[in-house]
Parts: structure tokens; C-alpha cells; sequence
């Protein structure tokens, strides 16, 4: 054990990615209002907004108000009922230009929070004979708020996103298994090769172990992928272009188990596992990262009519974690092909001296 | 304190056979910011590990055997 160094790196690595990923709150956000739905109501009519709060601290004086375009609408009475949760009464009546039904977005201000939107929150239709807007405010919708020090955005916290809600943490878990799994099958192939060219057992060992390794961090991949789109896909599997590329891809390297396994020459083996190696992943790479790509709908972010994840979900504090966890899987994952490895050339060696006292 | 629920609430799902059925785990999938489902991602991540100690361990075996059938004490 020469080397050790970065099989510790490895673990300290995914140890601080696991860590902080587990451990970070999310940032304060509106979850919904009135137990998820949007709110209808009619023009020149009361109408109670309760508004849900994930992970804020409500206090009286927040102030709550319906945004659409430049102009906001502040509301009559705001009741703070706890801190996630608060009431707010609205009567809005729509103008005679406007049109006859109207969406609006939900803010609230204070203190401690700052400014939080709920989109599409409220929807007004028209009702006969009402034509005057009620009390808009064009202005500045902090004035008057005096913000406190620790403000809930600050220090280290993750996104809050609608649906992904606290999972955006499998951001550090899932997707490194499938950039682990894309970097162990690349080394496997290029000990292929490497193999085809020199013709030594050791590459061809090497091969099938980070194989392996790869087809575990795409299995793992996978189950806790379906588990992620149960909570957030409302299904354990969909019909999704990487999903079908994935199962494709997985198949084609179990007909390289299937190979390895069916010819007993070990030179033999060993070359035809090589040539169908190389053959078979550029085709993989194909199939779940330029096919979903080019797929016109697709529920992954980056991949046909979704958003890429960096434009998105991704910012810079899970990005902190997000790398190392990477590079952290990777090393973990290299280490149990190195353990594999070792015993191959342990088992070639024994079978050469044995070779050698037959001979 | 709302981790230790969280754990507790895991443990329920994993090791209560009564609690297993399919309506029974979403609903507790769903509850709590989700954060029931990172934790289930951490024991699939956890018990893949695992998979791959289980399978070292039987090969060694294997060798081991191997070796003392031979008569191999290299």
C-alpha cells in the first residue's frame, strides 16, 4: 500500500459531500398557499389567502402583497398564525381595460426574510359591473422595512425549489453515480485497449474491474433515481428518454458479463471482451447522453425540452459539494476495481508458477 | 430533534412489514420536505457498498480454498 493517499482523499471527500449535503438547510420559501392549490376568487370579493411557509420564521409586520407586472396589491389585514404560517385578506377588483380573468404571483416582505414569490398564487375573474383597481402600490416594496443582520438567506443554505423540495440534496447523491459510472467505464475501455496493444492479462483484469465498478454505480444509479422519481415524477419508472437509453445501455454490458463469462481461454476471453468493450461504449456514451439530448421532451434536466440543471437547480453552494462528491464516488468506486484488480494478478501469478513447476 | 424523527420515521419504513404497502410508503415518501426519500438514496448508495464487500468476500474464499486444496503455500 504505496499509495494510499488517495484512496484517503476519496473518503474524505464523499465524507464532506455526504456531510454538508445531509446537513444544510434549505433556504426559507412560501411551499403554497391554501394547502397547495392556487386561489380563485371573484372580482370585488373578500377573499382569505392562507399562505404555508417551509422553514421560515413569520413574525407580525411581515407585510403581503399580489404582484402582477409593475403593480402590487397590499393586503387589508395580515394575521401571523405561526411561523410557517399566515393569513392574508384581499379584495381586488379589476379595471375595465383588463382582461376578464387575471393571475397573480404572492410576495411577501419582511425583516428577516427579505422578499419571497409564490408564482401564480391567486386567480381573479371578472364579475359584472366592477371597474375600479384597489389599492395598488407602484413603489418601493421594501420601504419602511428595516432588515435585521441574519437575514434567512445568508450563510450556507440549498435552494428551495417546488416538488424537489428537500430531495434537490439527491442532486449530491444520484448524479455523481452516473459521472462516477461514465468515468469508470471510459478507464475500462481505454485498458482495452490498452490491452488489444500489448496483449498483457493485468489491463484485460483491469477492464473487467472498473466494468464492474461501473455497472454498480449505474445500478445504483438507477434505484435511487426511481426512488427520486417516485417523490418528485409521481412514478418508480417513466418513459423517459434516459431512462430507456439506461436500460438499453445496462443491457448491452450484461451481454459483456454474459461474454466474459461463456469462453473459457483466458487469452481468448480476454481479447473478445476487449474488441466488444470498445465497441460497446461509445454506443453507451450515445445512448444516455447525445440521444436524450436530442429527444424533444424529456423530464431530465439538460436533456431535450428541460432546463439544464446549472441554469437551474444547480447554484454555487451545491456546486461546493457537487464536484467533490464526483471525484469523491470516483475514487471510492476505483478503489473497490483496485481490491479486484490485486486478486486478478495474485490468481495470474499462481497459475504461471504453477505453469512453470509443471513444465 | 427533527432528524431523530426522520430516522425513526426511516426505520418504520424499513423494518415494518405492516407499514410496506405500496400506498403506505408514498405517503411516507411525501411527508416532510421529502427528506424521507434522500435518506432511503443513502441506504440504496449504503447497501450497494455493501453488495460489492459481499462479493469480495466470497471470492477471497474462493481463493483461499483453492489454495489450501492445492497444497499452494506461496
Amino acid at each position: 500500500m504505496k499509495q494510499w493517499w488517495w484512496k484517503a482523499l476519496g473518503v474524505l471527500l464523499l465524507a464532506y459531500s455526504i456531510y454538508f449535503g445531509l446537513s444544510t438547510p434549505l433556504k426559507p420559501a412560501i411551499a403554497g398557499v391554501n394547502a397547495g392549490g392556487q386561489v380563485r376568487t371573484t372580482s370585488g370579493e373578500s377573499v382569505k389567502v392562507s399562505v404555508i411557509g417551509y422553514n421560515t420564521d413569520f413574525r407580525p409586520g411581515t407585510r403581503v402583497l399580489l404582484k402582477r407586472g409593475p403593480l402590487a396589491y397590499r393586503a387589508q389585514n395580515v394575521k401571523v398564525l405561526s411561523p410557517t404560517e399566515l393569513e392574508a385578506d384581499f379584495r381586488l377588483l379589476l379595471g375595465e381595460k383588463e382582461a376578464n380573468s387575471l393571475v397573480f404571483n404572492l410576495i411577501t416582505v419582511d425583516q428577516f426574510h427579505g422578499f419571497m414569490e409564490f408564482d401564480a398564487a391567486l386567480a381573479v375573474e371578472r364579475s359584472a359591473g366592477d371597474t375600479l383597481a384597489s389599492s395598488a402600490e407602484t413603489g418601493d416594496l421594501f420601504a419602511g422595512v428595516k432588515f435585521r443582520e441574519d437575514t434567512g438567506n445568508t450563510g450556507l443554505r440549498f435552494p428551495y425549489r417546488n416538488v424537489l423540495e428537500e430531495t434537490i440534496r439527491n442532486l449530491l447523491l444520484h448524479v455523481p453515480q452516473w459521472f462516477s459510472m461514465i468515468l469508470l467505464l471510459l478507464i475500462a475501455a481505454i485498458y482495452s485497449g490498452l490491452y488489444l496493444h500489448r496483449g498483457r492479462l493485468i489491463y484485460d483484469a483491469a477492464a473487467k474491474a472498473f466494468t464492474m465498478a461501473g455497472l454498480l454505480a449505474g445500478t445504483l444509479g438507477t434505484l435511487t433515481g426511481s426512488v427520486w422519481a417516485r417523490a418528485t415524477w409521481n412514478a418508480w419508472w417513466t418513459n423517459d428518454p434516459k431512462l430507456n437509453g439506461v436500460a438499453v445501455g445496462m443491457a448491452m454490458y450484461l451481454a459483456y458479463v454474459i461474454l466474459r463469462a461463456s469462453v473459457d481461454d483466458r487469452y481468448n476471453r480476454a481479447r473478445l471482451a476487449a474488441v466488444y468493450n470498445l465497441f460497446v461504449f461509445p454506443v453507451f456514451i450515445a445512448l444516455i447522453v447525445v440521444m436524450p439530448k436530442l429527444s424533444a421532451v424529456s423530464l431530465h434536466p439538460g436533456s431535450g425540452d428541460s432546463v439544464n440543471f446549472s441554469q437551474y437547480d444547480m447554484d454555487n453552494t451545491l456546486r461546493m459539494f457537487f464536484y467533490p462528491a464526483v471525484i469523491g464516488w470516483t475514487l471510492i468506486y476505483a478503489w473497490m476495481a483496485q481490491i479486484q484488480i490485486r486478486l486478478d494478478r495474485l490468481q495470474i501469478e499462481r497459475d504461471m508458477r504453477r505453469m512453470a513447476s509443471n513444465a | 430533534m427533527h432528524i431523530i424523527k426522520r430516522l425513526f420515521l426511516f426505520a418504520a419504513l424499513l423494518a415494518s412489514p405492516l407499514r410496506s404497502r405500496a400506498a403506505d410508503v408514498a405517503q411516507t415518501l411525501r411527508q416532510d420536505g421529502k427528506i424521507n426519500t434522500v435518506l432511503v438514496v443513502v441506504g440504496i448508495l449504503l447497501a450497494g457498498v455493501v453488495v460489492w464487500l459481499v462479493a469480495l468476500d466470497r471470492r477471497v474464499a474462493r481463493m483461499e480454498k483453492e489454495n489450501t486444496h492445492n497444497g499452494d503455500k506461496a
